[in-house]
């Protein structure tokens, strides 16, 4: 199963695929450092889930979000996005426009685990 | 820990130092610029606070991250235009920056210690306890889609918001881009948008023409009218005005000729100095090698072996003309740009300033001049007792200052220019200079001159870098701090550098540092002592005089020659580290000596050696436990034919040994006597 973590912090991206690859074997991630990259790798692979940061450079993760739920085979793709607690306004924005799941920075392993579980399960 | 997380602690640690870098950079902007500044300038400040609060939170630093935390609302209050551009303001978020760049270094090292947060969030929760505006929303003036209008972000509402208000005209810009490129392409749109106006979202769309690409709609704030957007965005791009232009509002966003920070355009990469040190040290072993090859391509001179010789140093040469350009690529590597230095220490300096109630310009440049990236970071310390220095008893307030018939302004300059090998570092002030006479009075208190001993400005300089000396009326908050510009100094001298004053008639002092750019390779001096092999580096080396018995005189029990208009304390190197010698001339009337002059501090000293063979490059290494608490000892270093010799630390050897010496030697005559 392939998920597909969009962030732009290096050691941010490193950390979450470290955990999800540690945490599940069956797990493979696709790592993007930024929206574009996001979007250039999506026709190449076959995601099961999508964690997104909501900051980031060129697009911000709340269009990604929106172009990804108007898409006709995006849109079933689930997402979690993943933001601080400060930025609670743009995480009830991104679940507004179809975001199932949500991470809140600082996490525990396991929370981003039962929350990627769960993420995954919305699909099946 | 498991090794695991111990990496991701690293890369956390190193990413945070990243951000604290960049925060420092467009922290110094925001401060040079005031309200004026690029509104991208204070998001890139809140992006980098923000980032920093998710790593810190990540690595469980809850005193970082809750400070990270309260400054990320204060700029989110800033950027969203609920808190304005004050000093106040700049001040708070430059003590945070110097707060987090300490807690970022106690997750290094855990015996720093913590600093206290607990005034900085006081200060911040009371700027930002201002009240709120409430107004009409302007969005409502204008027709934004609706997907468009639901993937907006807080802030990019903002700032549509702020476009709105400030006049400017909205537009809707589509393009469709082929799936290969599509991303150059936006950002080169991008850019030329950025130009003449704010970009203020991008949102992608499936390919709206039915091709195989990708379509994205960018809400876009302008001054331009929609013709001359025409012309800018190209002829693939639709255009749609979001609202009618006001025709009596000269609209326009403020927007300054700058180029964009691409930054997710740069190809680099990040690598740990310790990486580069060793293909540093390898390289620099190479170059030891070939040393030997053309050693050995020497001894092979007889008749029949010539040709083999020739071949064999030609070879080396050209061996050495690769090596040499290797060094300089690895070098080149280390180097970074001054301007790292600059802002870190101009933030400070201003804020200074203000705190000592002085009006002072801080001027830097020559800000590309690179140095080696350690060199860098050892040299923030020094140069910022300088700069205290020069703004405290330097620069005069400014009613001094408007009775001295100055402007009330002072300037203080840091100037940085390659010269060689060398960089130099000029930290000007035009403040009161250097008062031999004030320096003098100091001095006598100390019993450092005598009553009517007259002082030249020069040995007036020479006493300043004296230890504990300090010219200050009183000790005050600023300078008083138990340091001096001894060591000062001995910091520079660290780095294998020099630092002088060249204090002008016209006022004010001027400080020269010259640093050699990188310390990894050193020109040394190779001498003979007792049979025995030394380097000297030669940043330590003043001067090489030859001298015979009868120029060594006994001043107060210790042996001393006449160097011009002083008499120079000698110390024999072969006393200094305790070794016999082991074919010592008897007759030492007739002997002769190279004698090393070297200074530490304001004191010369001359070290004397047998021989002084020839000046080559070294690449110092580390010397083991035992060693390396022997004084006088810098590393060791190989010379060739698998030579391993000691680096003589100049300095600290003097310092050590000048009275120790005059002690081992009278023993040793004792002993021989037995």
């Amino acid at each position: 199963m392939k998920i597909l973590v969009v962030e732009d912090s290096t050691s941010m991206r490193a950390y979450l695929t470290t955990m999800i690859e540690g945490g599940d074997d069956g797990l493979e991630i696709v790592e993007a450092g930024s929206g574009f990259e996001a979007l250039k790798v999506l026709p190449h692979h076959t995601f099961q889930a999508i964690l997104t940061d909501i900051n980031m450079p060129d697009i911000n993760g709340l269009e990604l979000v929106s172009f990804l739920k108007n898409h006709p085979v995006y849109r079933s793709i689930p997402i979690m996005v993943i933001s601080t607690e400060s930025s609670e306004e743009d995480r009830k924005r991104a679940a507004a426009l179809g975001a199932e799941e949500y991470l809140v920075k600082p996490f525990e392993v396991s929370d981003l685990l039962s929350r990627l579980q769960r993420l995954l399960g919305v699909q099946s | 820990m498991s090794r695991q997380d111990e990496r991701a602690r690293q890369e956390f640690t190193t990413e945070a130092e990243e951000l604290l870098d960049s925060l420092a950079r467009d922290l110094t902007e925001l401060e040079a610029k005031g309200s004026s500044v690029r509104p991208d300038v204070i998001n890139n400040i809140f992006r980098e606070v923000h980032s920093l609060k998710g790593l810190a939170g990540m690595l469980g630093f809850t005193d970082v991250a809750e400070l990270a935390h309260v400054l990320e609302d204060l700029l989110d209050s800033l950027r969203m235009g609920r808190v304005a551009v004050t000093p106040e303001l700049t001040d708070i978020l430059s003590d945070s920056h110097e707060t987090l760049t300490r807690y970022v270094g106690a997750m290094q090292d855990e015996g720093l210690a913590l600093p206290d947060a607990e005034p900085l969030l006081h200060r911040i929760q009371k700027i930002m306890q201002a009240p709120a505006q409430p107004d009409l929303d302007p969005i409502e003036e204008i027709d934004v889609e609706e997907q468009t209008r639901r993937s907006l972000t807080e802030y990019e509402e903002h700032r549509l918001r702020e476009n709105i208000r400030s006049g400017a005209n909205i537009y809707s810009v589509s393009v469709t881009y082929d799936f290969s490129n599509f991303d150059d392409r936006l950002r080169a749109l991008t850019a030329e948008l950025n130009d003449s106006g704010e970009v203020i979202s991008t949102l992608p769309a499936m390919d709206i023409t039915g091709g195989g690409g990708i379509s994205f709609r960018l809400l876009y704030g302008t001054s331009l009218a929609e013709a001359e957007l025409a012309t800018r965005a190209g002829s693939d791009a639709a255009i749609k005005s979001l609202r009618k232009p006001r025709p009596e509002v000269p609209a326009g966003v403020p927007i300054e000729e700058e180029e964009l920070s691409l930054r997710s355009m740069s190809s680099t990469v990040r690598v740990d100095i310790s990486k580069l040190d060793h293909v540093m040290n390898i390289v620099g072993e190479l170059i030891v090698e070939r040393t030997r090859m053309e050693m050995i391509a020497r001894s092979l001179q007889s008749t029949e072996t010539r040709p083999v010789a020739r071949e064999l140093m030609r070879v080396s040469r050209s061996l050495g003309r690769k090596l040499e350009e290797l060094q300089k690529s690895v070098i080149d590597t280390r180097l970074v740009p001054i301007s790292q230095l600059y802002a870190r220490v101009s933030r400070a300096a201003r804020k200074l300033a203000r705190e000592l109630g002085k009006e002072v310009e801080i001027v830097t440049r020559g800000s590309e001049t690179e140095l080696d990236k350690l060199t860098v970071e050892e040299l923030a310390d020094p140069l910022m007792h300088l700069i205290r220095n020069a703004l405290d008893h330097g620069i005069e307030t400014p009613e001094e200052r408007r009775g001295a018939g100055k402007p009330e302004r002072g300037n203080l300059t840091m100037e940085a220019y390659q010269k060689g090998s060398s960089v130099v570092l000029d930290i000007r002030d035009d403040g009161r200079g250097i008062d031999p006479s004030r320096v003098r009075k100091r001095a006598v208190q100390r019993g450092l001159v005598g009553q009517d001993e007259q002082l030249s400005v020069e040995r007036a300089v020479e006493l300043l870098f004296m230890p504990g000396f300090s010219t200050a009326e009183q000790i005050s908050e600023i300078s008083g701090r138990g340091v001096g510009l001894d060591v000062v100094r001995n910091n520079i001298h660290d780095l294998k550098g020099t630092i002088e004053v060249i204090s002008g008639d016209s006022g004010g002092t001027t400080f020269r540092i010259v640093l050699p750019i990188t310390l990894a390779i050193l020109q040394a001096l190779i001498v003979r002592s007792s049979s025995e092999n030394y380097a000297f580096p030669l940043t330590s080396v003043d001067e090489l005089v030859r001298i015979g018995a009868r120029d060594i005189r006994t001043v107060e029990g210790r042996e001393v020659f006449f160097l011009r208009d002083d008499n120079v304390p000698l110390l024999r190197l072969s006393d200094a580290f305790g070794i016999e010698g082991a074919g010592e001339v008897r007759d030492e009337a007739s002997r002769r000596w190279f004698v090393v002059v070297t200074s530490s501090g304001d004191r010369k000293a001359g070290i004397m050696v047998d021989e002084v063979l020839r000046q080559q490059e070294i690449v110092i290494k580390p010397v083991g436990e035992r060693l390396r608490s022997i004084a006088g000892i810098a590393g060791a270093t190989e010379i060739g034919e698998s030579e391993v010799i000691l680096v003589v630390d100049a300095a600290s050897l003097v310092g050590a040994f000048g009275d120790r010496a005059r002690g081992l030697r009278r023993q040793s005559r004792i002993g021989g006597a037995a």
